[in-house]
């Protein structure tokens, strides 16, 4: 009979380190492709799972169970991830071009390309463009970013996993947003739409 | 509603977390600005191909899960 999430965190904290394992397995895939799409480096990434089972091994008795086990986890290794992040910081935009490039903006033509017969993933330049757009956000752009428009998950749950504001969650997935259309807006521009 | 009214509402809209008057007005807008809806597409155009690009779950190399046990391991004894 499997166990629930809620009594193998109650055993791990009695001190069974199976139950803890059992609560790293179920999570440790989920947890190393958040690095690799976080880190955009398998060694790094490879890190960012050790150090979350370390760090969760560590400070389980932290754990009050507020939230699921595994926005724990997620919050253990986003912190981890936006710490790489920050000591790679000339690898990403400046957080100045990012803001004005997601800038409103009211009064200018925008072009409609997403009926455009180039605008899908086959098309290997604007998937390495965009791959890169991705990986170039300012780190606490990119994390917000990718938790809710890539892993899927609700803003609440990404205001949890972050500790930000709903708010907070909420602007910088809207100026990510924009500032990826922009990206791809300047390619289908270039390319003449 | 305006157009800045619209780009407010826009990440509420494509999140479905508008509010029933909010989303008619917003829709409203749209059929009248063929700018915000232009900007709609595109943004929920730029969100699919973001979510394709990593779609596929890369398989956790065995040396990698080794490791980390390993590591961590090494922690129990030291409780």
């Amino acid at each position: 009979m499997s166990l629930t999430e809620t009594e193998l965190v109650q055993r791990a904290k009695n001190g069974d380190n199976k139950a803890f394992e059992q609560l790293m397995l179920r999570n440790q895939g989920k947890i190393y492709n958040l690095g690799l799409k976080l880190l955009r480096n398998r060694e790094d990434a490879a890190d960012l799972l050790q150090e979350t089972f370390i760090k969760a091994y560590q400070n389980l008795n932290d754990f009050e169970g507020k939230s699921a086990f595994s926005t724990w986890l997620y919050r253990i290794a986003t912190n981890f991830a936006l710490m790489k992040l920050r000591q790679r910081k000339a690898r990403s935009v400046s957080l100045e071009t990012m803001e004005e490039e997601s800038r409103p903006f009211y009064n200018r033509e925008i072009l409609d390309w997403s009926d455009n017969p180039h605008a899908h993933l086959k098309n290997q330049e604007l998937k390495m463009l965009l791959e890169a757009a991705i990986t170039s956000l300012p780190p606490k752009y990119k994390t917000v970013f990718i938790l809710h428009d890539i892993e899927g998950f609700p803003v609440a749950k990404v205001s949890e996993i972050l500790s930000l504001s709903i708010p907070a969650v909420k602007t910088r997935i809207h100026r990510s947003r924009l500032y990826l259309r922009e990206k791809l807006s300047r390619y289908f521009k270039e390319k003449g739409n | 509603m305006k157009c800045e009214d619209c780009l407010r509402c826009l990440c509420d809209y494509i999140d479905e977390q508008l509010d029933a008057l909010t989303e008619s007005c917003f829709l409203q807008h749209l059929e009248e600005c063929p700018t915000c809806t232009a900007l709609l597409h595109t943004v929920q155009k730029t969100i699919i191909l973001s979510r394709s690009i990593w779609c596929r779950e890369t398989p956790l190399p065995r040396k990698v899960i080794r490791k980390a046990y390993y590591q961590l391991r090494i922690h129990y004894r030291r409780r």
